[in-house]
């Protein structure tokens, strides 16, 4: 069809990277244009409800700061993500492990409660029993692929089923961790002297972020500094040689999701001890899956990983503003996501090709 | 004998159950066996029936009918297997990614949408399909009970599987979609257009989804987001565990389904075992599934591998 127009679209041979950004910029224009669109279908001013957003989430000091708290737990997830895909191991049950990483956390915390331990040694075994809590339930699923052949994708989805369920079971009919005085499913407060401590003079800013954030320049060292990152890459790149090259692909895969699977664990812990101060079912509205849209916008590249996550968790936060000022539910914040995703997946992809007009008629 | 009476009406009751919830399983599976044969691997199928769900919903709050609602559907998960084809196919984009893409879209219109439109959150009731008992046969004991007095997507759900098997193996349609899950370059060579094979089955998933969706929506009436509840995902489970191939893809379905009987049947009475372990079960059984289907005898050679002919 294009042919009888005399163009036809071929494979560029190399993409300039200003391009390639440009594509990214298109996508998210468009990502923006049309979640815009469905807003105005539902009766809202879609200009005035985003410069409302951009307001809650950058406006002013304690917004900025608010945001910052809202990208840890994206943070944390998104390198899970870049960790684990990085290695072609398409995980996505980072929604899970952070709630097994609270959950874990919360169990430790109540196994020790009494024990009258300071702050910073609390906070480390509780931090440890988090990733640990994240490890176990990625390297369950590493091990299903490893030892049975179980794709990862089916797997962890399945898991984070069955752990958000397992949590409902803990939090429901005042049986186990239910607090005695409430009515929704959600445990008693964290003692205050053992909540992360705030940083700044207002906002809700904590220490997490700043774990966060050193540990996306780990986690850039480790993929391109150490022997572990080279193997990832090299099975991300050709399973197949990787195996003859001796190294263990088995291993690797197991190693990977324990990584992948600690990191979103400790987001868990983190958003319990730092943000919410009590087990609900609210603790991840979610950020297991923005983590992954916000690696793979950057392409996986850990450093980027954390502008993503603050241009993110802005998102979230300014929705927060949004909905009481303009009254647009915050679950746009998810139509947006998805729509970034798709968008930029599409832009990137076209950016691979170029319109060209046949010379010669064959 | 009458705790006799009782056992019995209470196994009948799951039984039918099990015929009931195996619908939209059914219906997911079969469609995602049509697309994962010609080579596609549709992860976007949680979403897809999602959106089912959330038409059917929508149709109705804006005065349509049930069936209008499901027509829509159709369209809807259609359409959404047309934009799977174009990122997977024609863009190259990731197969998981572009899943994930799907179903993370579903979740935010189906949450935001009917928040939005309902703002005073009015009660609306979709009306229910009523069940259509078969002549003669539905008045069978015990068996016309369980099999013949289902509703209408049920029985379309049984009859869809054979009809599938038989396309895909007896007619040359069948033979170029499996073709071109097997071996595209010969499906090339023999000049037929496997891009366009794998998009026509892959929206033909799409509305076997869509259509999954709508009959959820259509026997509970009441609307929640994310109520498909993984059950797309237990389609996609379905397939493998079946080995690609329909009759045992009846037995996953059956099996997954029984727990989802045994499940809404028993929460009724007053039993020992927790409730969230029968919410659980379907999920766990559906791991042991994988890790025991070490099987794959049937899996398409090129399954999520797109075409070139470079």
């Amino acid at each position: 069809m294009l042919r009888k127009l005399g163009i036809e679209i071929v494979k560029r041979e190399k993409i300039h990277p200003l391009f390639q950004i440009l594509a990214v910029l298109v996508g998210l224009l468009l990502a923006f244009l049309i979640s815009g669109w469905i807003m105005s279908m539902t009766g809202n001013d879609p200009i005035e409800s985003f410069k409302v957003m951009f307001r809650g989430a950058f406006g002013e000091k304690r917004k900025i700061l608010n945001t910052l708290m809202r990208s840890t737990p994206l943070m944390l997830a998104a390198l899970a993500t870049v960790i684990a895909f990085k290695a072609e191991v398409w995980s996505i049950g980072q929604e899970g492990q952070i709630f097994a990483g609270a959950m874990m956390s919360f169990a430790v915390y109540r196994l020790i409660d009494t024990a009258g331990l300071s702050r910073p040694v609390l906070l480390t075994i509780v931090i440890l029993a988090g990733v640990l809590g994240g490890a176990l339930l990625g390297g369950l699923a590493g091990w299903l692929r490893t030892r049975f052949n179980v794709d990862i994708i089916i797997s962890t989805v399945l898991l984070n089923y069955i752990v958000t369920t397992m949590l409902l079971f803990l939090l429901y009919d005042h049986k186990y961790w239910m607090g005695a005085n409430n009515y929704y499913p959600r445990s008693d407060l964290i003692l205050k002297d053992y909540w992360f401590p705030i940083l700044g003079d207002t906002g809700r800013l904590h220490m997490g972020f700043i774990i966060a954030v050193v540990l996306a320049i780990v986690v850039y060292w480790l993929i391109k500094r150490t022997p572990y990152g080279y193997d990832l890459r090299a099975l991300g790149a050709n399973p197949t040689a990787t195996q003859f090259k001796g190294i263990n692909v088995k291993r690797l895969i197991l190693i990977t999701m324990l990584v992948s699977g600690g990191l979103a664990g400790l987001a868990g812990s983190i958003e319990l001890f730092g943000v919410h101060h009590n087990v609900n079912m609210d603790l991840s509205p979610g950020y297991g899956y923005t983590g992954i849209i916000v690696a793979l916008l950057v392409e996986l590249n850990p450093i980027l990983v954390i502008f993503a996550a603050i241009f993110f968790g802005g998102l979230i936060n300014g929705s927060v503003t949004m909905i009481t000022s303009t009254g647009v539910h915050t679950s746009i914040t998810y139509v947006i996501q998805a729509m970034v995703l798709i968008s930029v997946l599409v832009c990137r992809a076209m950016a691979n090709y170029r319109i060209r007009r046949i010379q010669h008629v064959e | 004998m009458l705790n006799d009476l009782l056992q019995m009406a209470v196994i009948l009751n799951i039984l039918a159950a099990t015929i009931r919830m195996a619908t939209p399983l059914l219906l997911g599976a079969m469609g995602e066996l049509v697309a994962e044969r010609s080579g596609v691997m549709n992860m976007g199928l949680e979403g897809m029936m999602l959106f089912g769900v959330f038409i059917v919903w929508l149709v109705t709050y804006l005065g349509g009918s049930t069936i209008t609602g499901i027509g829509f559907a159709l369209i809807v998960g259609g359409l959404l297997g047309l934009l799977l084809s174009v990122l997977v196919i024609y863009l190259r984009v990731d197969q998981t990614v572009s899943g994930l893409a799907i179903n993370l879209l579903a979740v935010g219109v189906g949450e935001y949408i009917p928040r939005m439109v309902n703002v005073q959150n009015e009660i609306v009731q979709v009306d229910i399909l009523a069940n259509v008992n078969i002549p003669i046969l539905s008045e069978i004991p015990i068996v016309g009970e369980i099999l013949f007095q289902q509703n209408p997507f049920t029985y379309l759900a049984f009859i869809s599987v054979p009809i599938v098997a038989w396309f895909l193996k007896k007619t040359k349609y069948g033979l170029a979609i499996r073709s071109a899950g097997e071996n595209p370059k010969a499906v090339d060579t023999r000049g037929l257009n496997v891009n366009r094979i794998r998009t026509l089955s892959t929206i033909f998933a799409g509305m076997m989804a869509g259509l999954g969706g709508a009959f959820l929506m259509s026997v509970t009436s009441r609307y929640l987001p994310e109520m498909t509840a993984g059950r797309g995902w237990l389609a996609i489970i379905v397939v493998i565990a079946g080995n690609w191939k329909p009759s045992r893809m009846v037995i996953a379905t059956l099996l997954f389904a029984f727990l989802s009987a045994l499940q809404v049947t028993l929460t009724t009475f007053e039993i020992a075992i927790p409730y969230e372990f029968f919410l659980i079960m379907p999920y766990v059984l559906a791991l042991v599934a994988l890790a025991a289907s070490r099987v794959r005898s049937a899996q398409p050679a090129k399954l999520g591998v797109p075409y070139s002919r470079e």
